[in-house]
């Protein structure tokens, strides 16, 4: 493979590389901030249980 | 193709559906299906709207057009970057921080909800025809790569649909957000594949180059171009086409508006185009090596479409079984994130800009999040007779034109109205861009009267006299009738402190190194254009000129966005 083609290739798999990793930590703490949003806490939920 | 090659693709559409049902689960608002709930991340922004940015239609068909015209199609996405940091810096930030889901609601704020109303039903159905147009360029690549028969036009539009529909409808921005992530991964590991094959089958970039200024097509390799289809004067006009795309296109902005700040959405916006830029090497160069690959024409009016699709389907099979399957989930994911972005920009703008302003009683949540849904499968359905419309013979040669016809409609009247006299000028009232978007949109029709439906000239004049038309109209009307009390409108705009940010984003920075960014951008911006009229004089340094006012702007903007 030429050096033009290698550069690019390269600068291509970095994007590739950091797309991998920043993205999924990204993503881990917002699902982390919104999970109490998707499974409410115990008592909540026997609460609402209660009331119907 | 081979059933390897069918199996890839099937299992890579399915495994989007189910995440799209997963997802689901998420939204429980609907500030959660318009804007993912505001919590979105530089990174994450940068990526839905960097494959909000590629789809197919790049892809192939600028690939295609540097086969046929050379290099300097490249600027219609570079031209696109330089706008998306010069918005990010200067327009986004003021739109972000009045908490705004799209541009029509900007108008309420501003104007009027009659204005609000008017732009935002526009603007969805526009937005439908568009998608009408990608589907059939989906459907149309798809017949080309597979070599099935015309007849199955319609499966491969449907195929292509409920998965976008599917997703799109339950998931809503949280699902597009998340896919686009994964979607851009694919497609930028298919284009990764595609680029060193192509460039190996020509024995390399340097002896491509060096090919092609020895042939007679040396001047494929001209960045800005005197003269042709694609010449200085086209460049100047994308850039001006740029802005407005990177200031009111709605799937570009409702990303963006999805940040957790101001200064986020800024940071969200820079990246993207930071990335994009040498992203589009990868398949402008794989379009340049065709030309070399395959010297004669294809067909008798040498369709540049199928350059692209003609280099996957002869020459991938021969490196590894099922690596087309691959390539082609990649020009699917890039055709399916820009398809379900759409698809969600259209539900938002019918649920928020039309169906809430039309109910005396604010809806409950439940009722918005039922009527975006069943907005977003409406939608799909009309993209589909979109698509079987322009398929038809009589609409054939005209699909692009008829996509250009419209964006030269209405676009830069609201360009006028929401961006220069929106956030520029305080005196302007309702009846004023009223006036300006309606007198601007009849102006550039008037166009296409005049040219006798000559569209190849009218779509170069009608965007600049519907621009020129409005920019004129709306100050005059606003002058001669009552002027309105938006205070409350502008100094939310100019807030001192930003939501989820401990640093408030300001236009006009407050340190030395934030003014030294803002000014680098500017100086960039000029010397870039400085480049583009170099190239229209027949400077042989306009191309090195313009480049280095781009990555002026990229750098400028950086360090603009990442200080005070």
């Amino acid at each position: 493979m030429d050096w033009m083609t290698l550069t690019i290739e390269l600068v291509g798999l970095l994007i590739l590389c950091i797309w991998i990793v920043v993205p999924i930590t990204e993503f881990k703490e917002i699902l982390h901030k919104i999970r109490p949003h998707l499974h409410p806490p115990e008592d909540q939920a026997n609460a609402r249980d209660d009331q119907e | 193709m081979t059933p390897l090659d069918y199996i890839i693709v099937v299992g890579f559409l399915m495994a989007m559906a189910i995440a799209g049902l997963w997802i689901s689960k998420l939204i429980k608002t609907s500030d959660d299906f318009f804007v993912a709930g505001r919590e979105l991340t530089p990174f994450i922004l940068a990526a839905t709207i960097t494959a909000s940015n590629l789809s197919m239609f790049h892809i192939v068909g600028m690939g295609g057009t540097a086969f046929k015209s050379g290099v300097s199609i490249i600027w219609q996405n570079w031209t696109g970057d330089i706008a998306l940091v010069l918005s990010g810096l200067f327009v986004l930030p003021l739109m972000r921080r009045l908490r705004i889901r799209s541009v029509p609601e900007f108008l309420e704020m501003r104007y009027s909800r009659g204005l609000r109303t008017l732009v935002g039903g526009f603007w969805a159905l526009r937005l439908c025809i568009y998608l009408g147009l990608l589907l059939y360029i989906a459907a149309t690549t798809a017949i080309a790569i597979t070599g099935t028969s015309e007849q199955s036009y319609f499966i491969w539009l449907l195929v292509f649909s409920i998965v976008a529909i599917l997703y799109s409808a339950i998931g809503g921005a949280w699902a597009v957000a998340i896919m686009d992530s994964v979607q851009f991964l694919v497609m930028l590991t298919g284009m990764l594949i595609v680029f060193p094959i192509a460039m190996h089958l020509v024995g390399g970039l340097p002896k491509m180059l060096h090919d092609f200024r020895m042939s007679p097509q040396a001047d494929h390799l001209t960045l800005i171009p005197q003269a042709g289809d694609f010449n200085w004067l086209f460049i100047s006009s994308m850039m001006l086409l740029g802005f407005k795309w990177s200031t009111i296109d709605q799937s570009i902005l409702q990303r963006a508006f999805g940040a957790k700040s101001p200064r986020v959405g800024a940071k969200g916006m820079i990246i993207a185009a930071i990335i994009t830029t040498p992203m589009v090497l990868l398949y402008i160069l794989p379009g340049l090596a065709v030309t070399r690959l395959h010297p004669q024409p294809f067909g008798p009016d040498n369709n540049a479409d199928v350059a692209i699709p003609w280099l996957l389907s002869t020459q991938l099979p021969l490196v590894c079984k099922g690596l087309l399957g691959f390539v082609l989930c990649g020009l699917v994911a890039a055709q399916v994130s820009v398809v379900t972005g759409d698809i969600n920009s259209v539900a938002t703008l019918f649920t928020s800009d039309v169906y809430r302003t039309l109910k005396s009683v604010e809806p409950t949540q439940r009722q918005l999040l039922r009527v975006v849904r069943t907005c977003s499968l409406l939608c799909g359905v009309m993209m589909i007779v979109f698509a079987q419309i322009i398929h038809s013979p009589r609409f054939h040669a005209g699909a692009v034109n008829i996509n250009l016809f419209i964006v030269g409609l209405f676009d830069m009247p609201l360009f006028v109205i929401a961006v220069i006299y929106g956030l520029g000028w305080r005196r302007t009232n309702w009846q004023g861009a009223l006036a300006g978007f309606l007198g601007g949109g009849l102006a550039a029709l008037s166009c296409y009267a005049r040219v006798q439906l000559d569209f190849g000239h009218a779509r170069k004049v009608a965007p600049i006299v519907g621009g020129v038309a409005a920019l004129l109209i709306t100050p005059i009307v606003s002058l001669m009738t009552r002027p309105s009390d938006d205070r409350a409108v502008f100094a939310s705009m100019h807030a001192h402190a930003d939501d989820g940010d401990v640093k408030p984003f300001n236009l006009i920075p407050s340190s030395f190194l934030g003014k030294s960014g803002a000014l680098i951008a500017l100086g960039g911006f000029v010397v870039f254009m400085t480049g583009v009229f170099a190239g229209g004089a027949g400077f042989a340094a306009a191309g090195p000129l313009a480049v280095g006012g781009m990555i002026a702007v990229f750098i400028g903007g950086l360090v603009r966005v990442y200080s005070a």
